[in-house]
């Protein structure tokens, strides 16, 4: 397989991608993580079928990279609001809590294991330490949203699940910036200033990009003006070692905050997630190396084995400010386990940048998590919202959402814009 | 060639925002490359997709209000930020930019076939004959004694025997005949011009790639022998060039078809098509020896003439090419060598003077031949100055046939080009302004003082005037 074909099938990948967010196609087709493509790729890759050599996949991380940035700022463009509902700043501060506390728990396992197994790992074990935490601290929204469209999921924990695994992905893309700083690549500047550099770039484009986009809905001038920003920001951040997904997430939360297009920014910047996405998967799947020490294997092991009872730990937290939750029981953190594309993208960020099998151990962390995540978050769910009585198993509802176009004009006729939500909870108190 | 062609006014706030945001761009890369001793390619290219995207879309809106064309502002903004100025972009960055230029070719070979309406094509065939004679003819002819005429002074053509220096010219004088697509319907898209001068040029410069492609197979047969000592008159090259322009047109023709059945039956994410059909299939295309800009071209016109399916096809390659015709064009402004300019300035100026004053001329006799309008007779060979990419490619193809005098060939001919796509753009807009057919200046025309048509000077262009927001967004 050559680079064209790549290329072509990573188009062809896309193309699938938008089709499933598009009018005829039904979201819930498929896994809630979309572990499949990842798997796909992995068969494509060089550890099964070697249809796409390793140096062939390889040719494609700078690309994978802007890809990864991208999904970042359409993450950031998002952050905070979930379908047309605004999240509450109380619910903002409990996802990001939840994923500190689960990575802390992962953090904190995998250095004390990792210093008392022997190895050569442990002349990296807080970077080792600090990337896992990192990869395993989210629940994916995208499995999330899968239950709930699928089951048309209504009530007061849905929301809150829904809101949670939104918000908590702040914490895992902005730490980046903290462990890139880490990478033996990094330029001597010290964490503060790298963290301080990457974030004030972010910001600073998205203030710019707000600017320039003015007082009036220009769609094409926005594209161009937006993706000459964010692929700006990306390069910049990549040639600079500093980490693009931290950079774009500012990017695109400032953008939306200064910028008075923030309605039509999301439906027009939400579009293109899926297509990018399904590509991102593919290629993650088939850059995962398993060329590892068994310790780093053990660690990984430990640090997926660990995600899930900090999860279950974490969901405690969820029965303290939520009354309906309590309903699902002490079993109610099974339902955020679910983990996907944003923890791959954190672990092929990481593939990138730390070179070796800490690097690669973060990814097939990623890809770990989300197989188990997989096997154990979505069922959690769907049971635990029948118990609260949200939703009735034997009737999945197929949802029908407008078709979303990539490039598709989000204010027809100069109309006033009509965002498409992918989820349509109630509203609903925050806890 | 965005959409912001057409955009409302804007204030004096905004053009100080768009200067501030392409201060901070050029300054956030300037210090980036200034920081990092040794950056990665792969990255590099990153980053000056970003910033040339930037770059151009804001030069080019700030350089609107002088009335400069928005493909003059991409050029500007490769020619600052590429390897001979600030050298935010490398040579080796631009070199690895080429598959954007292939995309951009193919949106611009598939948009160029699809403006091509049959009745345009009736309503203008007279002209078009008569043009294409003269122009092919007196072009030809007048560049050949040109070359012969600069000879003394172009290095590699010193010392050459008038034999061999006769079959250079007159690679020349093809090589002159050749226009720019690409620029054409750049200034087309941004200023939405309607009116005989758009509609011939259109129609013309995309007739004209094939009748260079023919002429360059003729002339290469001719000079064969004159340049290569020992070398034979071969029919070779035609056996090559007809199996190229048939199976060309024929692919082009299914593709097309294939095109509007897609576009009837599933019409979702053209976006994705095409990017698909930009890179895959021109690959192929080449693989197989067949002519990818005639291929998307003929796709094009059949979308657009054997269903009715044109429109939407169009739409959805200005919105892709929105973006990506700003880099191609800026990447072509970085590809601009200043040096060689530098060096070979006066007899490029010359050479490129010279194609001016002929394709002038070859369009004043075309035009009284055909009897064409005012309109046409007087601006008609205003879009037909540009040079861009389809010249260098045949540069390209000179300097492989002949590689003992092809270096310094295609070196002049990358000097000459510089000139003309500096030059042809600005013209053809300044034109397209005097002759009223601007949409901007058809908008100002109920206003204006003046009554008479096309009498709406350059001025008018300017912000004040510009096109309403709810016009169709433009390819440029």
């Amino acid at each position: 397989m050559n680079g064209i074909w790549l290329l072509i099938g990573l188009l062809v990948m896309a193309y699938t991608g938008s089709m499933l967010v598009g009018g005829r196609a039904l979201r819930g087709y498929g896994l809630p993580s979309g572990v499949e493509y990842l798997l796909l790729g992995f068969v494509l890759g060089p550890h099964v079928l070697d249809l796409a050599p390793r140096q062939l996949i390889l040719s494609f991380e700078p690309l994978l990279l802007a890809a990864l940035g991208w999904l970042a700022a359409v993450v950031g463009v998002d952050y905070g609001v979930v379908g047309t509902r605004t999240t509450s700043r109380g619910t903002v501060a409990l996802g990001v809590l939840l994923s500190l506390v689960v990575s802390a728990g992962v953090f904190a396992s995998v250095y004390i294991a990792g210093g008392l197994i022997e190895g050569p790992h442990q002349t990296a074990l807080l970077p080792l330490a600090l990337i896992l935490a990192i990869c395993l601290s989210e629940t994916t929204r995208h499995a999330i949203r899968w239950v709930v469209e699928r089951h048309a999921a209504e009530g007061p924990v849905s929301t809150l699940l829904a809101d949670v695994a939104d918000t908590d992905d702040a914490l895992p893309l902005l730490a980046t910036a903290v462990a890139v700083a880490l990478a033996p690549s990094a330029l001597p500047w010290g964490i503060a200033v790298s963290v301080g550099v990457t974030l004030g770039a972010g910001v600073l484009l998205g203030v710019t990009t707000a600017l320039l986009l003015g007082k009036q809905f220009r769609r094409d001038e926005t594209w161009g003006l937006m993706m000459g920003a964010a692929l700006l920001g990306i390069g910049l951040s990549t040639m600079l070692h500093l980490s693009p997904l931290a950079l774009m997430f500012s990017f695109g939360v400032t953008l939306v905050a200064v910028s008075r297009h923030r309605t039509e920014l999301r439906v027009m910047v939400g579009a293109s997630e899926r297509p990018v996405l399904l590509p991102v998967l593919l290629l993650a799947g088939a850059l995962i190396d398993l060329r590892m020490s068994w310790q780093i294997g053990v660690l990984i092991a430990i640090a997926v084995a660990v995600r899930v009872l900090m999860r279950v730990a974490s969901g405690w937290g969820l029965l303290v400010v939520s009354k309906p939750a309590r309903a699902l029981g002490p079993w109610i953190g099974l339902t955020t386990v679910s983990s996907g594309a944003l923890a791959l993208g954190i672990g092929v960020l990481f593939f990138a940048t730390f070179p070796g099998e800490i690097g690669a151990a973060a990814l097939t962390a990623a890809a770990a998590s989300a197989l188990v995540g997989e096997l154990i978050g979505p069922t959690a769910l769907r049971r635990g919202l029948a118990r609260a009585g949200e939703i009735r198993l034997e009737a999945p509802v197929e949802p029908v959402e407008p078709a979303a176009d990539i490039g598709a004009d989000p204010t027809p006729n100069g109309a006033a814009p009509v965002p498409a939500p992918s989820v349509e909870l109630p509203e609903g108190k925050m806890p | 060639m965005s959409g912001h062609a057409a955009a409302a006014p804007k204030g004096f706030m905004a053009r100080v925002f768009q200067a501030t945001a392409l201060l901070v761009a050029v300054g956030l890369t300037y210090g980036a490359t200034r920081v990092v001793d040794e950056v990665d390619s792969s990255v590099a290219v990153i980053a000056a997709v970003g910033l040339l995207l930037l770059a151009g879309t804001l030069l080019s809106e700030l350089l609107e209000p002088i009335g400069l064309p928005h493909l003059s502002g991409y050029l500007l903004a490769g020619v600052v930020a590429g390897p001979h100025v600030l050298h935010l972009v490398d040579h080796h960055t631009v070199e690895r930019l080429n598959p954007v230029n292939t995309l951009a070719l193919a949106l611009i070979a598939l948009a160029g076939g699809a403006e091509l309406k049959t009745d345009l094509l009736k309503r203008t065939a007279r002209s078009l004959g008569y043009a294409t004679l003269a122009q092919a003819l007196i072009v030809l002819v007048v560049m050949t004694g040109v070359f012969i005429a600069c000879a003394r002074f172009v290095p590699f053509a010193r010392e050459l025997p008038f034999q061999t220096l006769f079959g250079l010219a007159l690679l020349w004088g093809i090589l002159s005949v050749s226009r720019s697509p690409s620029a054409c319907l750049g200034i087309l898209a941004q200023t939405r011009a309607k009116g005989p001068v758009a509609e011939f040029s259109l129609a013309f410069i995309m007739a004209s790639d094939v009748v260079v492609v023919v002429m360059l197979a003729c002339g290469m047969m001719i000079a064969r022998p004159l340049i290569l000592p020992g070398a034979e008159l071969s029919m070779d090259a035609f056996a090559a060039l007809g199996h190229e322009i048939i199976g060309s047109v024929a692919l082009g023709t299914t593709l097309g078809l294939v095109l509007a059945v897609y576009i009837r039956l599933v019409g979702h994410q053209l976006l994705l098509v095409l990017l698909a059909l930009g890179f895959g299939l021109t690959e192929a295309l080449r693989y197989i020896h067949f002519d990818p800009l005639l291929t998307f071209l003929a796709a094009g016109f059949v979308v657009q003439n054997f269903s009715d399916q044109g429109e939407k096809l169009l739409t959805a390659v200005e919105r892709t090419g929105g973006v990506v015709y700003v880099i191609f064009f800026a990447t072509a402004g970085a590809h601009l060598d200043i040096p060689l300019l530098r060096d070979l300035w006066p007899v490029a100026l010359a050479l490129a003077g010279g194609r001016i004053l002929a394709t002038w001329g070859a369009s004043k006799v075309g035009s009284r031949w055909a009897k064409d309008g005012p309109e046409v007779r007087k601006w008609g060979w205003s879009g037909l100055v540009s040079q861009a990419g389809l010249t260098l490619g045949l540069a390209v193809v000179i300097q492989r046939t002949f590689p003992e005098v092809g270096a310094g060939f295609a070196a002049l001919a990358v000097a000459t080009v510089a000139i003309n796509e500096s030059v042809g753009p600005i013209l053809f807009k300044f034109a397209l302004d005097r002759a009223g057919e601007s949409e901007a200046v058809r908008h100002a025309k109920p206003n204006s003082d003046s009554s008479e048509p096309g009498s709406a000077g350059p001025d008018s262009a300017g912000p004040d005037s510009a096109a309403p927001e709810s016009a169709r967004p433009a390819a440029d």
